[in-house]
């Protein structure tokens, strides 16, 4: 076994390169999940301090404000400009409405529009401006079917707000649980680490005249691809047994009570089988140490950056999206984000995952393919 | 008994040919030494022998039996040592040694020994724990021939084994040949230092565009030549009138005179240099440094070839 002790020799030179990584890789997952925690609030409509200066005093005008105040600070202010404008520089209030005196006749049952002041570039004018537009355009609906102007208050004061009723297929109460986080940014991890340590260990055992060395002595060209393959095997299964251990000490009760662990596991199975094969693939390709950095990083990284690791899917602009399903990360990541969605994998959404594993394998396949392609051709040029 | 026989061996890149029927026999015990300039063919017939390059015609046999890539009762009987150093870099002297005698050699025990042999027998005893990166380039070609004999193989080929080594080194490497000949190992030796060759080895093919253009020992090798006796003489002021009297001496047969030196080359006869001086003080010719060379394997080359081995 002289063949697998040299690839265990050198991939054991490069443990450290191994801990570091795992350590990046625990340091942006438990990162991106704190970030991620504090964003993940429940929607609350958007509160602005509103001034209002009521020179109308009627029950129109009266339940226009009670509508403002619904979400937003109503502050009643006088019609003092400089003391105005101090407030909106001081951001005592970020937007200010004139009630117009006969508010009724001007503004509802006419076309006059409120006077308004904001702090430009920012977001409040808009949201308060739809606001008004929403009370205004319900009113001048009342007006015309002939409401008074106390039957229009009534009647918009007993306006109830609209709920949206959400279905939770997640079951996670629409929250992204933790260890979600901590499979999707596994692609770095495994590309990372695969492709170094078998850059490294292929770079080492191909470097000079070591394979014609190899081919002259008396262990067969058989036994030793054999060798070397059993000791890939090994490197890589035990990064994905590390993964998995640290994934069921961290998240223990909420990943085996998930019912998706399984998948999460076969998922990030087909992930490995990736890395290997591309591992493979580079570490024919590359000669030098300067050569392996530069091709893991744009790997390793562009992957991704395109694929949604460090970009979530959503955010990604169609073209992106398209460029990315020729990339295996973007399956990972679409399969990943399937297990985040649906707590039932059954029916539908089994096939669909499956499809998504099973074009991760293709890919690990073609990469085993054009890693052999590319050895061949190299050893039959030394052969000429 | 011949321990390897090349016959009519052919090999092509494109349209240069690297091996023209080429035909070249070992026989068990020699150190058979493989002499040319580079690019005369000595690597690509070794890599030919090992199977590790494909020919067009001829065939290779190897104690007795045809050589393929798939013959690994032959390999395990062969040890290598690659011009270019071929060990780890990633494991130490003593590792290094011990890997490529693992690729021959199951037994723990019985490798331990092996290895322990080799380290001693290259003088690496105080580096067992070095790296690659850490030797000169003197120890390291130690260490590359230490990997390739560790298993005390029956026949060992090595190319050029000294390039860019100390002479410290080199006389260590060459010492070290010979005793692991006398152990009773055949050895292949190619280098295009022919003093090397002269110093060692038993027989010797030269080699020339591929082809063997002379087969046999240093002494035969010297007597297929004319030159016997090369006589160099720093004289000045020759003119053609003495350089012809000294040409028509019997026994020279070629002159030259540049840069107030005069070579004379003579065949295999007594009294040559005598001849020659007798001759300059006859015409009262005033001489200085005054020196008588016997044929080198270089003057085998340059006689056959019409070219130096270090063109």
């Amino acid at each position: 076994m002289a063949v697998f002790k040299i690839y265990m020799k050198i991939a054991k030179k490069n443990i450290w390169l191994i801990l570091l990584y795992l350590v990046i890789f625990f340091v942006i997952t438990v990162m991106f999940q704190q970030v991620a925690g504090e964003n993940a609030e429940n929607f609350e409509a958007e509160n602005v301090p509103v001034g209002v200066i009521n020179e109308d005093g009627g029950p129109a005008s009266a339940s226009l404000i009670s509508y403002i105040g619904r979400t937003n600070d109503v502050t009643m202010l006088t019609d003092d400009r400089e003391a105005l404008w101090e407030d909106l520089f001081y951001r005592n209030v970020g937007y200010i409405v004139w009630i117009p005196e006969d508010f009724m006749e001007k503004c509802i049952q006419g076309d006059e529009k409120l006077r308004v002041m904001t702090v430009p570039g920012t977001y409040a004018g808009a949201y308060i401006d739809r606001q008004i537009d929403n009370y205004l355009n319900f009113a001048r609906s009342c007006s015309a079917a002939g409401f008074t102007e106390k039957e229009i208050a009534q009647t918009m004061s007993e306006r109830k707000e609209a709920r949206t009723e959400l279905i939770d297929f997640g079951g996670n109460m629409g929250q992204t649980p933790a260890y979600a986080y901590y499979y999707r940014y596994l692609p770095f991890l495994f590309l990372s680490v695969m492709c170094y340590v078998m850059g490294y260990i292929l770079m080492g055992v191909r470097r000079g005249n070591l394979p014609e060395r190899m081919r002259a002595s008396a262990v067969s060209v058989q036994r030793q691809n054999l060798e070397g393959f059993l000791a890939s095997g090994l490197i890589s299964a035990g990064l994905w047994v590390i993964c998995t251990a640290a994934v069921l000490i961290l998240y223990h009760e909420d990943f085996l009570s998930s019912k998706r662990a399984l998948w999460y596991m076969l998922n990030s199975f087909a992930l490995l089988l990736v890395a290997l094969s591309l591992a493979y693939l580079v570490g024919i390709l590359v000669k030098t140490s300067n050569s392996l950095n530069g091709i893991v990083n744009i790997l390793s990284l562009g992957m991704c950056f395109l694929c949604g690791t460090f970009v979530d899917l959503d955010y990604l602009n169609s073209s992106v999206r398209t460029a990315a399903r020729f990339l295996p990360v973007y399956w990972y990541e679409s399969a990943n984000a399937r297990l985040i969605r649906y707590a039932d994998i059954s029916g539908a959404v089994r096939m669909e995952l499956l499809g998504e594993i099973g074009i991760q394998v293709v890919f690990a396949a073609v990469f085993v393919c054009a890693a052999l392609a590319v050895s061949k051709n190299k050893a039959s040029k030394q052969a000429v | 008994m011949d321990i390897v026989k090349i016959e009519n061996l052919v090999k092509r890149y494109g349209s240069t040919v690297a091996l023209d029927h080429l035909d070249l026999n070992v026989k068990e015990g020699e150190i058979f030494g493989l002499l040319g300039p580079n690019g005369s063919g000595k690597t690509t017939a070794i890599n030919c022998m090992l199977a590790l390059l494909k020919f067009d015609r001829g065939s290779i046999q190897i104690m007795g039996e045809e050589m393929a890539p798939d013959h690994y009762k032959i390999k395990s009987q062969i040890g290598i040592v690659m011009q270019n150093v071929a060990v780890f870099e990633e494991l130490n002297v003593q590792d290094n040694i011990d890997y490529f005698c693992g690729l021959y050699i199951k037994d723990r025990k019985q490798r331990r020994d092996l290895v322990e042999d080799a380290v001693r027998f290259v003088g690496l005893e105080e580096y067992r724990r070095f790296y690659p990166k850490k030797l000169s380039g003197g120890l390291l070609r130690r260490l590359n021939i230490a990997c390739g004999i560790a298993h005390k193989p029956k026949l060992i080929i090595l190319d050029e084994p000294t390039v860019a080594v100390d002479p410290q080194s080199r006389n260590r490497i060459l010492e070290g040949i010979c005793e692991l000949n006398r152990q009773g190992s055949t050895i292949i030796y190619t280098s295009h230092y022919m003093e090397e060759v002269e110093q060692i080895c038993t027989k010797i093919a030269i080699m020339d565009h591929g082809r063997s253009i002379a087969v046999g020992t240093k002494e035969e090798l010297k007597g297929m030549i004319k030159t016997g006796e090369t006589v160099t003489i720093d004289a000045v002021a020759l003119g053609e009138e003495d350089l012809e009297k000294i040409r028509k001496l019997p026994h020279v047969f070629d002159l030259a005179y540049q840069d107030q030196t005069l070579t004379v080359r003579c065949t295999r006869t007594s009294n040559n240099l005598i001849q020659i001086l007798n001759c300059l003080q006859e015409k009262e010719i005033p001489f200085g440094r005054v020196f008588s060379e016997l044929p080198t394997l270089n003057d085998v080359f340059l006689e056959i070839t019409g070219k130096q081995l270090r063109d």
